[in-house]
């Protein structure tokens, strides 16, 4: 029986096809809420969960604020919105002034979402051309979650990777195919 | 910034019990994780380690009080925010309004003004100025700041002018906003039948009935205690018939809501008062 009890995936530029790839390989079935926090144009509302969903078997939404999180969805970031995570666990969406450039804002969701759920998180970065999310992936870990990050030598751009390994250690550095095993392989 | 100040819940209820001795603002019933995030991004702006130097601060340097407020509720600055429900105010909301002598609407707590200066534009297009008095208010005492403009840092706000372009397909006329070196300064014309009053929606009900009231996402900052008491008095300021536009993402109240409203634009979270 896996420990977790929530997955975040934060990534940008290059992440759309490992996140597709991911999502693709999970199970219908699969017992974990997912909290994906994805760069995106921030004036286009739709279009974004239907890429993604072609190939998932679980379903992909993005949540209105102050929805409760439960397992076996996949909780797309709304464009223009940072999705923060509660105590209670819910989504708390927010307009406020954009961090690292954007909004939503890879390191308030993993901020947030590793307050909230502790050492039953598992956090992963991957591709992405700065440094949101670093932050966020350390305070994941300093709580005794478990952290991955895309190989750097794998990834389209590396600057995200490269930023989170700037600043900690990670439990694993994998690449997309192993990043895909290593989820699935949680639901045991 | 090799780490992002965590702040306790047990600091955060110092600091939230502080400025509700010390100012005017309760924060009880905001949005725990937004509230505490705000709270931290303050503290790494100002490379503060923990709660108790956030306090500390405040008591040695009052000004900073007022600076956490203003932090606190400033939210981003972009004109259009959703073009697809400016549309919809232009071309559907506002072609309702009929014979009525004089209609009125309420944007509440608007901040930088971005709201605000969006409805006063599609106004003038319209030719309503006289027709639609707009009342602004803001829940501290700057509120006239709106009107005399608008720091305005590109890069870490979207004044997004290309939102304008998607609503009908043409530039946004240059009359409106003036950019002076950093600063962007709406034309005086715009605020011709506007009153902008200081008032604190989230305690009582505006003692004017409204048609339109632009509330979107406000009450993303809030619990749903403060939901439920903030929407009841809105509805009290509304007339049977007006419409209140929420944040796209805004449906928590729905079902708190059904009785009083009923869905106009779902797409667009517009509801109207039932008659």
């Amino acid at each position: 029986m896996t420990p977790y009890k929530a997955l975040i995936i934060g990534g940008s530029a290059g992440s759309f096809q490992v996140m597709v790839h991911i999502l693709s390989h999970l199970p219908e079935n699969y017992p974990l809420p997912i909290l994906l926090s994805l760069h995106r144009l921030k004036h286009v509302r739709n279009g974004f969960v239907e890429a993604l969903s072609i190939k998932s078997k679980i379903q992909i939404i993005e949540p209105n604020d102050k929805e409760i999180i439960k397992p076996g969805f996949a909780y797309l970031a709304p464009a223009n919105y940072h999705m923060l995570v509660d105590l209670d666990r819910r989504i708390s969406l927010s307009v406020s002034q954009q961090v690292n450039h954007s909004r939503p804002s890879i390191d308030l969701s993993f901020l947030t979402a590793a307050d909230a759920y502790r050492d039953k998180l598992v956090g992963i970065i991957l591709s992405g051309a700065n440094k949101d999310g670093a932050l966020g992936l350390k305070r994941v870990a300093d709580l005794g979650g478990y952290t991955l990050v895309q190989d750097p030598n794998e990834a389209q751009i590396s600057t995200m990777p490269n930023g989170a390994l700037a600043l900690f250690k990670p439990n694993q550095i994998l690449n997309t195919q192993g990043i895909s095993n290593f989820i699935n392989q949680l639901k045991f | 910034m090799s780490s992002f100040v965590n702040l306790k819940i047990k600091e955060v209820k110092e600091i939230t019990q502080f400025l509700k001795t010390e100012t005017q603002f309760d924060f009880t019933d905001y949005s725990f994780v937004w509230y505490k995030t705000k709270l931290e991004l303050f503290c790494n702006k100002y490379k503060l380690l923990d709660g108790t130097q956030l306090i500390n601060k405040m008591m040695e340097h009052p000004s900073t009080k007022k600076d956490l407020i203003q932090d606190i509720f400033t939210n981003d600055f972009e004109l259009f925010r959703d073009p697809s429900l400016w549309r919809c105010i232009k071309d559907d909301v506002l072609k309702k309004i009929g014979n009525e002598m004089l209609y009125r609407v309420f944007i509440p707590s608007c901040h930088l003004g971005a709201e605000l200066l969006s409805f006063l534009i599609i106004r003038d297009e319209l030719n309503l100025t006289q027709k639609v008095q707009v009342v602004y208010s803001e829940r501290l005492d700057h509120i006239n700041q709106v009107e005399k403009g608008f720091e305005y840092e590109e890069r870490s706000h979207s004044l997004n002018l290309s939102n304008y372009k998607r609503i009908d397909g043409h530039d946004l006329n240059d009359k409106y906003l003036n950019k002076v070196g950093p600063k962007l300064l709406p034309a005086k014309i715009l605020f011709e039948n506007t009153m902008a009053v200081t008032f604190n929606e989230t305690i009582e009900p505006y003692n004017k009935k409204m048609n339109l009231i632009l509330y979107r996402n406000r009450m993303l900052e809030f619990n749903r205690n403060l939901q439920v008491t903030t929407i009841n008095y809105l509805e009290q300021a509304l007339k049977p018939g007006g419409y209140i536009a929420l944040g796209i993402k805004e449906h928590s109240l729905d079902d708190h809501m059904k009785n009083q409203f009923t869905i106009y634009n779902e797409k667009e979270s517009i509801y109207k008062k039932k008659l």
